[in-house]
């Protein structure tokens, strides 16, 4: 039960990048998933299961969609950089970003909560 | 505790936020970019084009990504072409129709303010908007045709996504096309082809050189110069215009801006009795700044009465270079000097002297957007004369005669449809800006070519350089002659960027330019009976550099000790092409650059002038002094180039070391480009390499009923990064390798198709 709540907040913060093409959205929706998360769990080290968890899906999401920014690899020979560089790049920014935005809106929740004094784990 | 940590871990969760979002104008934020469905990985490679309805059109698509639009009408050609350049270059579009519209800056931030001031004053969307209007009365078929095609945009842009990163990257929409962009092609390339202004530098020449000197170093117009057409026509002069300036106080060195002066073309025809099959040749590559995408787009239109295949620019329907079913034509650039600069009087910053009473400069503001910044003010002053140029503590007035109204798209839309000499000269008739070099050829063997311009009335004896500002501009008043020859008795017509003709009138600042590739290609030309494609092919990737055989006469008289034997090796065994894999080529590219720097240094040092003079000047001027003089400036030259490297050094290298160059893209972001390795030539050879090359290649055969036409573009016929055809087209040109094309009436007989659009 309590796998499959968390499993079920930490895979809902990988849907808003798949949804909006603003990122002003993506935004606000993983930082809002990220503050319901702080909400119904109470769990260790939710910033580096977030940041596992989106490095493997987003691996997956760049390798199949790999051939749509092929030309940025001449970009990357014009500033003569090596080739792996730019997944990399990719990869971790993106694990790194969606990781952060999910933790600001946990810690936030649990922040604003706490201070208020009506936070108890609602495990 | 635990508060203060959670505290921290939010701070940097924010700051992180905060800088992955902060948009750096003009382009997109980092996480907008990197995140999938908001960034570049989500944006299609392969995109389903959607056509719109109820049009009487088919376009098929080859594996270049050349358009073959088929119609019964010229609209419906229109609207496929316009359908057509949004979907492979809407970008390319946007960004000279915002630049000619002085709103730049909205797109880009303010790096491109600077371009802003310079267009927004001249108003050009109201001037577009007005000549639109007339067009409507009076050319109702052009109009028609303008409208359709702008229609044809805006269907791609209604029922497709714009699959082009640069909208990602620059955080922009694609804004809807109106008609009237069309015509803003004819100041854009204006800007870039005809806006010299080396006025103030010409002055200081006029001042101070002994006419002696002048005519040698700076020669405006050289006796042993090939004219384009032959030299008797006379032009009109008006001799009660006011004089030109004579000997002005310049208090400072003045020096305008860069100019570009490599840019240039080479085009040529050939009568059917000097080639081997008896077929007229027409050939033409024009020379710019190469950047991704390229500027000019292949297309085969066939519909009613228009039946072309060639070159189109990108916001405009019309083929600059390329055929129809009789005749085949190409350009050149005209290089006229059609900017006229007045030095002022002045009091206090606000009054100008005129005709012996003190004026106030007029004001004008504008408004512009920045992006990232909101909207900025510009003021500009302005005189009778023109606009007000500052430079250092001196003030000018110029008028750049292109500003005015242009009817060139409407001359271009006649001339495509022209089927015989008579027909094409009439239709250039009305040209107005940039002035272009009309090369023709027919299936009835007749060859011609058409300097086509307005050329502004100067004063009898103006030698280009500064104008009186004290007394009232010159009026405008254009010289009526159309300059154009067909058919000469030698059998061949070209042109490379030279004069039109000798008669004394001033077309540009030709004094400072070298003409050895005029010379290399007339004698080419002349020496040749039986010229076939194969051999016009050969001719246009010609990278032989006639400077050296003038420099190499020049040394003969000047035996070299054994430190240059490299360079005594070099006179003796080259023969002057300038092959990316060889040796000589490389040194030799030095030592030009040395003779060019010694040119400079003895301008400056010794002249006292700022204006460098050509090589061929330079050289000519030295045969002509003491034997001391000589030996001084040669000394230099080898010493300037010895420093580069030592004879060793020399020995190791290839010319490939700095032949090379780099293609931009066109939002010249730092490493979106192609570096384009193993090219040869250099500023002077046919096949040039310089700030510009051909950036694209045609040769079209006259038969007696058809057309053949060859062709090769630098890069490719996609402007977006992502695409197949992006740049598919850059190792045939950089290789020389031609592709055949295909011009049918029929669409069934056309090869390689991989895509057909239907809108009925």
């Amino acid at each position: 039960m309590k796998f499959s709540k968390y499993s079920i907040l930490f895979l809902l913060a990988l849907l808003p990048q798949l949804l909006f093409k603003e990122y002003f959205l993506t935004l606000i929706s993983t930082i809002i998933i990220g503050a319901i998360a702080g909400w119904f769990i109470n769990e260790k080290r939710v910033f580096l299961k977030m940041l596992l968890v989106q490095f493997i899906f987003f691996s997956i999401l760049f390798i199949v969609k790999r051939s749509s920014i092929f030309y940025l690899d001449q970009v990357m020979d014009n500033l003569e950089l090596p080739y792996f560089l730019m997944p990399l790049f990719f990869i971790v920014f993106n694990s790194l970003n969606i990781a952060i935005l999910f933790y600001f809106g946990y810690k936030l929740c649990k922040l604003i909560f706490r201070r208020m004094g009506t936070l108890e784990p609602q495990v | 505790m635990r508060l203060i940590k959670a505290i921290i871990s939010l701070f940097f969760c924010l700051l992180w936020i905060i800088v992955t979002n902060y948009k750096s104008a003009p382009l997109n934020s980092l996480g907008a970019l990197l995140t999938y469905q908001s960034g570049l990985l989500s944006i299609p490679t392969d995109e389903q084009i959607i056509s719109s309805t109820n049009r009487d059109l088919v376009i098929k698509i080859d594996h270049f990504g050349i358009p073959y639009i088929f119609s019964e009408t010229d609209k419906d050609v229109a609207f496929g072409l316009g359908f057509m350049h949004a979907k492979d270059r809407y970008f390319q579009m946007e960004l000279m129709s915002k630049m000619v519209k002085g709103e730049l800056a909205g797109m880009f931030g303010p790096r491109a303010i600077p371009s802003d001031e310079f267009w927004k004053p001249y108003e050009f969307d109201q001037k577009a908007s007005e000549i639109l209007v007339e067009y409507e009365k009076n050319a109702p078929q052009l109009y028609a045709y303008l409208v359709n095609y702008s229609e044809g945009v805006n269907a791609y842009l209604e029922n497709n996504t714009l699959n082009d990163p640069l909208y990602t990257l620059f955080d922009a929409n694609p804004q809807i096309w109106k008609p009237e962009y069309c015509l803003m092609v004819t100041w854009y390339m204006s800007k870039n082809l005809a806006y010299y202004d080396l006025h103030s530098e010409r002055q200081e020449l006029l001042d101070q050189l002994p006419s002696e000197v002048l005519n040698i170093l700076y020669p405006m117009s050289p006796n042993d110069i090939k004219t384009i057409l032959p030299s008797k026509i006379i032009a009109e002069t008006n001799a009660t215009l006011p004089q030109p300036l004579e000997k002005v106080k310049l208090g400072s060195k003045i020096k305008s801006k860069e100019q570009n002066t490599d840019i240039g073309s080479n085009n040529w025809a050939i009568n059917s009795q000097k080639t081997k099959n008896g077929t007229t040749l027409v050939a033409n590559d024009p020379h710019l700044f190469i950047t991704l995408p390229n500027s000019f787009y292949e297309a085969n239109l066939m519909g009613d009465k228009i039946q072309v295949y060639g070159y189109t620019i990108p916001g405009v329907p019309l083929i600059v270079s390329g055929h129809n079913t009789t005749i085949a034509w190409g350009i050149t650039n005209g290089e006229w000097d059609l900017t006229d600069r007045y030095l002022l009087e002045t009091k206090a910053d606000s009054v100008y002297l005129l005709d012996g009473k003190w004026i106030p400069f007029e004001e004008d503001e504008y408004t512009i957007e920045v992006k990232g910044k909101g909207t900025e003010q510009i003021k500009i002053k302005r005189t009778v004369h023109g606009n007000l140029i500052q430079e250092k503590d001196q003030y000018f007035a110029q008028k750049w005669h292109p500003s005015e109204k242009s009817y060139s798209v409407k001359a271009l839309f006649e001339m495509m449809q022209a089927s015989h000499w008579g027909s094409f000269k009439d239709a250039l008739n009305n040209y107005d800006y940039p002035p272009q070099n009309f090369i023709y050829g027919d299936v009835n063997d007749t060859i011609g070519i058409v300097c086509a311009g307005k050329l502004p009335t100067k004063p009898k004896g103006y030698e280009g350089g500064l104008l009186d500002g004290t007394k009232a501009p010159l009026s405008n008043e254009y010289v009526s002659t159309q300059w154009e020859t067909k058919n000469p008795e030698h059998l061949y017509l070209f042109s490379a960027n030279q004069l039109p003709i000798q008669n004394g009138q001033y077309f540009g600042m030709h004094w400072h330019k070298d003409d050895y590739r005029v010379n290399h290609i007339d004698r080419l030309l002349k020496a040749k009976d039986d010229w076939t494609v194969q051999s016009i092919q050969e001719m246009q990737l010609d990278e032989v550099d006639l400077s050296f055989f003038h420099l190499k006469d020049f040394f003969q008289f000047h035996p070299l000790d054994s430190r240059y034997d490299h360079i005594t090796r070099l006179f003796e065994k080259w023969d002057g092409k300038m092959n990316t894999n060889s040796n000589a080529a490389y040194l030799y590219e030095h030592l030009r650059m040395s003779v060019e720097a010694e040119a400079k240094r003895y301008a400056q040092e010794v002249l006292q002038v700022q204006q460098a003079p050509s090589m061929k000047s330079f050289l000519n001027y030295l045969s002509q002094d003491t034997l001391s003089l000589q030996a001084t400036v040669l000394a230099n030259i080898l010493a300037r180039t010895d420093s580069l490297l030592s004879m060793e050094e020399f020995a190791q290298k290839t010319y490939s070391e700095t032949s090379d160059f780099f293609a931009y893209n066109l939002s010249f972001l730092p490493g979106f480009g192609h570096q384009i390795k193993d090219v040869g030539g250099n500023k002077n050879t046919i096949n040039m390499n310089a700030k510009a090359h051909p950036v694209f290649r045609s040769i079209y055969e006259m038969e007696k009923d058809q057309i053949k036409g060859y062709t090769s573009l630098a890069g490719g016929q996609s402007g977006k990064m992502n695409a197949k055809h992006y740049s598919d087209q850059m190792d045939n040109w950089r290789e020389g390798t031609y592709k055949s094309t295909q011009f049918t009436d029929d669409p069934t007989q056309l090869h390689h198709i991989i895509n057909t659009l239907n809108f009925k």
